[in-house]
């Protein structure tokens, strides 16, 4: 039999090399024509015909294990679908049976035997999920790839899969928004590849095959509805799986790892892989957490209670003489006179504890032919921001059958998310007030905060009629009642596949997915409030965005063993179709204080519909060989066809190349190295290239909805330009990398080193307007990263009771932004521009910029003051910080004594400037200790004037000084630098950010056996106990994980900037887990 | 074996079908919603055409208005009220800019093609005469601009080359005489009429040929400091003039847009988001707190050069304000505060403020507030301040929009009447009889014709009353409560006539500061007056009671921006410009007198705003 197979595979062989094959693989092909021959000869010898089967310890078959004749490079077989084998070898023999993941065995030749491969828990041959769900032995990849189960996940679990990864691995950066009931947090995998706002730079997400949206948006928009990404939090959708059901997340970190992909990965790939039913017995199991959440006081910023509400007024007399200064109270700003109190602790009364109830049912297990997972969960949370919260429900069901050379699998996920939110730090666009937060932040500290109603229930009006409504700042407590604003999320995610096992070294596998949801954002704004006149009598506004997305593909993989040589082709296609609706819907201006679309006229109704659509096919191949276990080449091509670039420019093709070599083996057979010192060593490299379309209907320029002017009905063109000849992004990676492994494999370590140039961008920059058009869809600019990373992890202990587990991770990424398109000397991200301060990318300059002013210096660094003695600054933006860190990681440490497990994850970071536009504001407002510092202490200025000639100034708070010509009293003068002037020098905001957090703690005890067999019904029971953001040290005043405007910003995003949101918590959780 | 070979085989169909059906089933990259440029047509096209450059014109003529002298705002107002002593902002420079390329411009390259591919000619003229409408609004603003390359449909072109001022100056006035030939062409029987298409004359050809007349003769006018000789040389013509002049309006003819207090559901789409058949100038102004008049509007409306007769007009420009206790003794001129109450002692007028003082600097002028049962007050312990209540802010309101029950903005009950351009339904002018008189007065006053000037002064005098009275009946047949207030009651025919007969001087006295400062009474929140006034070197002998405001000489950001001895002449580029077309506007820098190229970017000099557009330099 082996003889026919091997002349078929050689066939198979030749067509191969027929597509790219090396010189390698042809030597193989002759190696094996002459072991074939020899082979003939041993025919004459005595031959045992040997049958059995392959299982795994829990009886599992083992499919495509390879058994070999010890000694023999050309005899060898793979086992089948049930773990099957024949094999026909001289008597005496000895056979070597291998599998990735499993350690190997030999057993002697016998007319029948049955193997036990044992799982090979060794952390280099362990086998890892790769592209396409394939999964492959960890040293025989060419690039990084990070696995974490979920037994890690579980450690420090919140509603957000992607926040179980912060701290575990290098160059994966985790930014959690906010610390709102429901908001997202971003993800990004070495560094963001494209500059453009309408892109998230984020990996994109795999759950059993199928992608999985993990967009964060506000549905609604500034000019429909005032919805601002700025204005309030997002959740991520990823948050929509319940994090239980999930059983290992992969990180794909480069385009390499990920090129199979195609378009949508060029900035990595996470694989979600959820549970799977085992055989033996059902298993129940049930997982309760309450959680309790706070905000830690010492990460609030600072307030002065020294200065009151109000201003310090200097008063003249009819001749324009200066009479004096007199306190006003007629401020929202705290700039008053030094005042006794009482004084009120307004930001840490209006943050309550959160709590949260978190659960999980499920229910799983399997036969020798099939498996199932069922399972539900209830997540209840209620923010630390008064009447916010989060609620979801989830359920999952995943099963599988085989029958005869069949797997049919299908899973269904539903799951429904509710989120309270509220305005942060912006208002509704169009408005004069401001978010919640941002009034929390600068309220006045001699004012209650609480009173926000008059007695008899109506609204408290700080000022009475001295202003009108829509001119006034609202109390947040008047905010959070009465701004509703919520979300529903309806999400339906499904899968079908088959596979067929052909031959032992052939399968195939079709698979069809669905995921699709619904996500209602609304908005329920009661009369009264700070909201344009035309609001004044209430806003109601309901925006449905609906995603659909299908997809498909097929793969065809064939994997023989030629002699010393694994061969392995993979052939598939794939196509995608998403689509979205959108539907808006807003209505005001009620006629009786009944908020509803039927109590109001139909002109005072608006609604708006769009659809988009976009196709991608992709038709890729993948070839690996390796020689001996030892030397590893996998060679991939892809090509796309998408619906969003011109025709003539949709097609593209792109390619991938990486390899392996395990170095060290040669040198210990050699006995040049002892394996007891270094283990093992790889040397790896990877070069790949991927391809990026665009959004739909960027090829051409839209209209505006057609409106009536004056009688004329008429549509212009909308403002920003279509491109009819745009082409594909490209993105160009390399990278090499090194593992070592010493000890017998008690200490790993791995470094890599990559590049990676995404060029010809397809951006929609902010342009001349002088094009007719706002933006302006274009090829452009180049974002070079470049990063290394390296993990040590080891065993430092290991004993028979106690076990130390710890592995520190440290990585560091250089992005910049460079081949600027013509006359652009920046770009900018929406929305995120607080202060002195935007998300910028300066021509040239650093990707994660900071975009500011800077005070005018000489050469010899003076400040260039004005006539009155204060800084001049620049009339340009210019590079003023850089938000990426110089370098950070996570160590992370794991005790095991007995049934105890002790967790410890510690994450650290060493620069990386972030915007304080918290304290900004509450400068601006008098509020911020430091206001209260310097308000009353003499200023000095010093610097050079417009000659060149030194000048230096004081002013004393209370002495009278002639500035622009009038008098002044020196308060005012120092609070008018302050907070016009100081802010010039956009760096007074920055710090650049060192940081040690300790992230989780937990120790869980997991009952012994012993316990638990005199209860009966209990297989495992644990207790875990577990705390989060226990211990911070920084030297930024404040938490300095931050982004202003949520987790979807594109772009650069708004990572770095603190801009009066809800502050970060900590929490101590209390969690129980019982399996039946 | 045989197996493999038909599952090899089945796959191989099902990706041949597959592959053959992709094409099509890619083709799904065109939005199913959203029309595109290409299906749009020529008639379709013009109603938002004019919308867009109308409010661009507007936003401007406020923005430049507010730093000619008439109009000022309270302390704490901002921009517009630091315009008034020349404190320029980098605010000020965008929006005109914006809408006019973005909402505007962008639609007119592709309406012309459209237009006379279906030989509609009458579209094809009027959009060229709105193009040079917009363009010499550009070049009026900033000097040069992205001209030929504006708007282009190159896709690879994101930063377009600039015109000079001169290139601009004469593609505009070259613009209308092609306008004007077009319009007497006769289009094809297929095209659509005007009428479809054109809400600013409703399909007029005449206005339309009258109005782009009068925009030549207003063009042409602005050479003034060139040398005589043919416009089409970029010369001063003064027979080019005239003749524009004769084919322009004639009495009682205007190209006026009557604005509406509606609520239409049509909003604008760049970030304003308000209804379009608004007043652009109440959206700027009307509908925002705290603008007030200035002591040099009010005197000139009250007492024009010193002839000591009230102009009918006062009564509507300045603003009033119903005390809040109706007056008993029946005194209508207050004589301590000098201002003037109505016999019912409901109402008083609102004095304007003195910005020969520095009061900005001492913290004035400040709004005043209204308590339930209190009086109307100033919140300030100096006593220099609690004289602000004499001032009324500009504010009103309206029905349609804001679900006000009349145009008058209400404070604590109380009442304020807002200023006869301001309001949401107020007359926009494009072009009147009554300018186009003011013009034909300077050109013959220039040419020693005392009498011809005086009578075409008179006439523009007459007409810009009449065309208020006009506006003033109107809102008052739409709403009749609104007579009973004095910014909205109808002029008298004995004041017009009084006025005309004794307020505004003889043929015998008649000078040029006259007819400039008649004509900017009748202009109110026109860029044309900071026009005349650069073409005049903002002289005080031209405008009367004008003066640079004193906080001027006391501010350094403002003494920075326009050094002593300079005049705010034009604007500086907005961010836009500066940030994504920096390298061609540092380009066209060498082509610019005065501006400095040593600089990496000349337009960013701290005083930029001082350099003189083309038509205001002496560069021929």
């Amino acid at each position: 039999m082996y003889l026919t197979n091997f002349t078929k595979v050689f066939c198979t062989g030749k067509y191969l090399a027929a597509l790219a094959l090396s010189a390698s693989l042809m030597s193989g092909y002759n190696v094996s024509h002459a072991a074939v021959a020899s082979s003939q000869e041993a025919v004459t010898q005595q031959l045992v015909n040997v049958s059995g089967s392959v299982v795994d310890v829990q009886g599992q078959p083992v499919p495509g294990a390879s058994v070999i004749q010890k000694g023999s490079t050309t005899n060898g077989t793979i086992t089948g679908a049930m773990g099957e084998f024949s094999i026909t070898v001289p008597a005496g023999s000895t056979l070597v049976v291998s599998c990735i993941g499993f350690a190997e065995t030999e057993v002697a030749a016998a007319a029948q035997v049955n193997i036990v491969l044992k799982e090979d828990n060794e952390f280099l041959s362990e086998a890892v999920v790769t592209a396409l769900g394939i999964t492959r032995e960890r040293k025989s990849l060419g690039y990084a790839l990070e696995e974490v189960k979920a037994e890690e996940l579980m450690k420090n679990k919140t509603a957000n899969p992607i926040n179980s990864l912060s701290g575990k691995i290098a160059g994966v950066n985790v930014t959690q928004s906010s610390g709102a009931a429901g908001s997202g947090a971003q993800i990004i995998l070495r560094g963001g590849t494209s500059s453009d706002e309408s892109r998230d730079n984020q990996p994109l997400f795999i759950v059993d095959g199928i992608i999985y949206d993990n967009s964060s948006q506000v549905v609604g928009n500034s000019a429909f509805d005032g919805s601002m990404k700025s204005a309030t939090t997002t959740a991520n959708r990823v948050m929509d799986i319940n994090p239980e059901d999930i059983e290992s997340m992969t990180v794909l970190k480069g385009p390499a790892a990920s090129a199979l992909y195609g378009s949508r990965a060029a900035n990595g790939v996470i694989l979600i892989t959820t549970k799977k039913g085992k055989e033996g017995t059902v298993e129940v199991n049930v997982s309760a957490k309450y959680i309790n959440n706070w905000v830690e006081k010492a990460s609030l910023p600072a307030v002065q209670n020294q200065f009151r509400r109000g201003y310090m007024q200097d008063t003249y007399d009819a001749d324009k003489n200066y009479t004096g200064t007199e306190f006003n109270d007629f401020s929202y700003n705290s700039w008053g006179d030094a005042y006794n109190g009482p004084w009120y602790d307004n930001i840490g009364n209006f943050f309550n504890n959160s709590s949260t109830f978190d659960g999980t049912v499920s229910i799983a297990g399997g036969t020798k032919n099939s498996n199932f997972y069922l399972s539900g969960s209830y997540y209840d949370q209620a923010g630390i921001v008064p009447e916010t919260g989060y609620q979801k429900y989830a359920f999952r069901f995943n099963g599988e059958q085989k029958y005869s050379i069949f797997t049919f699998g299908a899973s269904a996920a539903y799951s429904r998310a509710h989120t309270d939110r509220t305005l942060t730090g912006a208002a509704l666009y169009g408005s004069s007030g401001t978010g919640a937060l941002y009034a929390v932040y600068n309220w006045s500290p001699s004012d209650d905060m609480r009173k926000y109603l008059n007695d008899d229930g109506t609204r408290y009006r700080l000022f009475g009629t001295r202003l009108d409504p829509e001119d006034e700042q609202d109390n947040p407590y008047w905010i959070v009642n009465n701004n509703k604003m919520y979300d529903n999320t309806d999400r339906f995610t499904g899968n079908f596949s088959i596979k067929a096992d052909i031959t032992p070294w052939w399968w195939i596998q079709a698979r069809v997915g669905i995921d699709q949801y619904t996500t209602v954002n609304s908005n329920r704004f009661n009369p009264g409030g700070v909201m344009k006149k035309v609001w004044q009598k209430g806003m109601i506004s309901d925006n449905t965005l609906n995603f659909t997305y299908l997809s498909t593909n097929f793969i065809s993989n064939m994997n023989k063993q030629f002699g010393d040589f694994n061969l392995n082709l993979m052939l598939g296609t794939s196509t995608d179709d998403t689509k979205t609706i959108s539907d808006y819907k807003m209505a005001y201006m009620f006629a009786t204080p009944f908020m509803s679309y039927a109590n109001t006229i139909s002109t005072n109704k608006q609604f708006s519909h769009a659809v988009t659509q976009k196709r991608l096919i992709g038709v890729f191949g993948e070839f690996r060989a390796d020689w001996k276990n030892t030397v590893f080449l996998t060679v991939t091509g892809r090509n796309d066809w998408t619906s969003t670039l011109p025709v003539k420019n949709r097609s593209y093709f792109y390619p991938s190349v990486s390899g392996a070599v395990v170095f060290t083996q040669p040198l210990i057979d050699a006995g040049i190295i002892d394996e007891n010192i270094l283990s093992f060593g790889k040397i790896r490299a990877s070069w790949a290239e991927v391809g990026k379309d665009t959004s739909p209907y960027v090829t051409s320029t839209q209209l505006w909805p057609a409106g009536e002017y004056f009688g004329v009905y008429s549509a212009g063109n909308y403002w920003s330009k279509g491109n009819p000849i745009l082409r594909p992004e490209r993105t160009r990676s390399t990278e090499i990398g090194l593992e070592l492994s010493f000890l017998k494999n008690r200490l790993h370590l791995d470094y890599a080193y990559y590049t990676n140039d995404s060029f010809d961008q397809i951006l929609s920059p902010r342009t001349s307007q002088a094009t007719g058009y706002i933006f302006c869809a274009i090829n452009a600019g180049n974002v070079l990263n470049k990063g290394m990373e390296l993990t040590i992890s080891g065993t430092p202990v290991m004993t028979k009771d106690l076990t130390w587990d710890a592995s520190l991770n440290v990585s560091g990424n250089r992005g910049k932004m460079t081949n600027f398109p013509a006359g652009l000397t920046a770009m900018y991200v929406t929305d995120v521009q607080y202060g002195t301060a935007k998300a910028g990318t300066i021509k040239d300059g650093c990707f994660m910029g900071i975009a500011g002013y800077k005070w005018i210096r000489d050469n010899e660094g003076n400040v260039v003051l004005d006539k009155n003695g204060f800084p001049t600054h620049t009339g340009d933006y210019v590079e003023v910080g850089n938000r990426e860190a110089k370098f950070q990681g996570g160590f992370n440490n794991t005790l095991s004594w007995k049934g105890l497990t002790f967790n410890m994850l510690w994450e650290f970071r060493v620069g990386g400037d972030v915007f304080n536009g918290t304290k900004y504001a509450m400068t601006a407002s008098g509020v911020s200790k430091f206001s209260g510092d310097f308000r009353n202490q003499p200023l000095t200025v010093e610097g050079v004037d417009s000659n060149g000639d030194p000048v230096s100034n004081t002013w004393e708070p209370d002495k009278v000084y002639t500035f622009n010509g009038v008098q002044k009293l020196g308060v005012n003068i120092i609070q008018d630098y302050y907070t016009n002037y100081y802010n010039y020098e956009t760096a007074n905001y920055i710090t650049s950010v060192n940081m040690l957090r300790l992230r989780t703690l937990s120790v869980t005890y997991d009952v012994p056996k012993k316990a638990l067999e005199k209860v009966g019904f209990l297989k495992r029971a644990s207790v875990t106990v577990a705390a989060n953001n226990l211990l911070l040290f920084t030297n930024y005043e404040g938490d300095p994980e931050v982004a202003a405007a949520g987790s979807g910003v594109g772009g650069s995003s708004s990572v770095g900037f603190d801009y009066c949101g809800v502050p970060a918590m900590s929490g101590m959780s209390f969690g129980v887990n019982l399996t039946f | 074996m045989k197996t493999i070979n038909k599952i090899l085989l089945c796959g191989l169909a099902v990706m041949g079908v597959t592959l053959s059906s992709c094409s099509n089933w890619l083709d799904v990259n065109v939005d199913p919603e959203n029309p595109t440029a290409e299906t749009s047509t020529y008639d379709g096209l013009l109603g938002n055409v004019e919308f867009y450059t109308n409010s661009a014109h507007q936003f401007a003529d406020w923005r430049t208005g507010q730093t000619t002298g008439d109009w000022t705002g309270c302390s704490g107002r901002g921009n517009y009220a630091n315009s008034s002593f020349w404190l320029p902002a980098n605010a000020w420079v965008t929006t005109s800019y914006q809408w006019w390329f973005v909402g505007a411009y962008v639609n007119i390259p592709q309406l012309i093609e459209k237009a006379e591919a279906a030989e509609a000619w009458h579209y094809a003229a009027v959009a060229r005469v709105i193009k040079a409408y917009g363009f010499m609004l550009m070049t009026d603003l900033y000097g040069e601009m992205p001209y030929e390359e504006a708007a282009g449909t190159d896709p690879s072109i994101t930063a377009p080359k600039y015109a000079t001022g001169k290139t601009i100056f004469l593609g505009c006035l070259n613009d209308i005489d092609d306008a004007l030939k077009l319009f007497d062409k006769e289009q094809s029987t297929a095209a659509a009429s005007l009428a479809v298409g054109d809400w600013w004359m409703n399909g007029d050809i005449g206005m339309w040929k009258k109005f782009a007349n009068f925009l030549k003769a207003r063009w042409i006018l602005k050479l003034s400091k060139k040398q005589a000789g043919s416009y089409l040389d970029g010369k001063y013509d003064e027979d080019a003039i005239l003749a524009a002049l004769n084919a322009s309006f004639g009495e009682g003819e205007n190209s006026v847009i009557h604005h509406l207090d509606g609520n239409s559901t049509t909003h604008d789409h760049l970030g304003w988001d308000e209804p379009v058949d608004y007043s652009p100038l109440y959206s700027v102004c009307g509908m925002n707190w705290g603008y007030l008049a200035t002591k040099m509007l009010y005197d000139n409306l009250t007492n024009f050069d010193g002839l000591g007769v009230e102009d009918p007009r006062a009564d509507h420009m300045l603003p009033w304000r119903e005390a809040t206790s109706p007056r008993t003794d029946g005194i209508t001129l207050d004589p301590v505060t000098g201002t003037k109450w109505t016999e019912n002692g409901v109402w008083y007028r609102g004095l304007g403020v003195d910005l020969s003082q520095p009061i900005f600097s001492q913290n004035g002028p400040l709004r005043s507030y209204k308590e339930d049962d209190g009086a109307w007050y100033v919140d300030t312990q100096t006593e220099a301040r609690k004289g602000d209540t004499l001032y009324v802010e500009m504010t009103s309101s309206s029905k349609g929009y804001a679900g006000n029950k009349d145009l008058l903005y209400r404070r604590g009950g109380k009442a304020i009447s807002g200023s006869f351009y301001t309001r949401v339904s107020s007359p926009t002018y494009l072009g009147t009889y009554a300018e186009a008189c003011f013009i034909k007065a300077e050109v013959l006053f220039k040419k020693h014709d005392q009498t011809g000037a005086f009578n075409a002064y008179k006439e523009g005098v007459k007409a810009s009353i009449a065309l208020m009275n006009e506006q003033l009946k109107l809102w008052v047949a739409e709403d009749i409560t609104l007579n009973d207030c004095p910014s909205f009651k109808p002029m008298d025919q004995a004041d017009i006539d009084n006025y005309i007969n004794n307020g505004i001087g003889t043929a015998a006295d008649l000078t040029l500061a006259r007819i400039l400062t008649q004509k900017r009474l009748h202009l109110m929140h026109s860029i044309e007056v900071w026009n005349d006034m650069r073409r005049y070197d903002f002289s005080e002998d031209m405008f009367l009671n004008w003066h640079i405001a004193a906080d001027y000489y006391v501010n350094t950001s403002a003494l920075k921006a326009i050094p002593e001895g300079k005049h705010l002449r034009r604007w500086r580029q907005c961010s836009h410009e500066l940030n994504y077309n920096s390298e061609n506007l540092k380009a066209i820098g060498l082509e610019v007198p005065g501006a400095d190229t040593t600089l990496d970017q000349w337009n960013n000099a701290d005083d930029v705003w001082t350099i003189p557009v083309w038509w205001d330099s002496d560069q021929q």
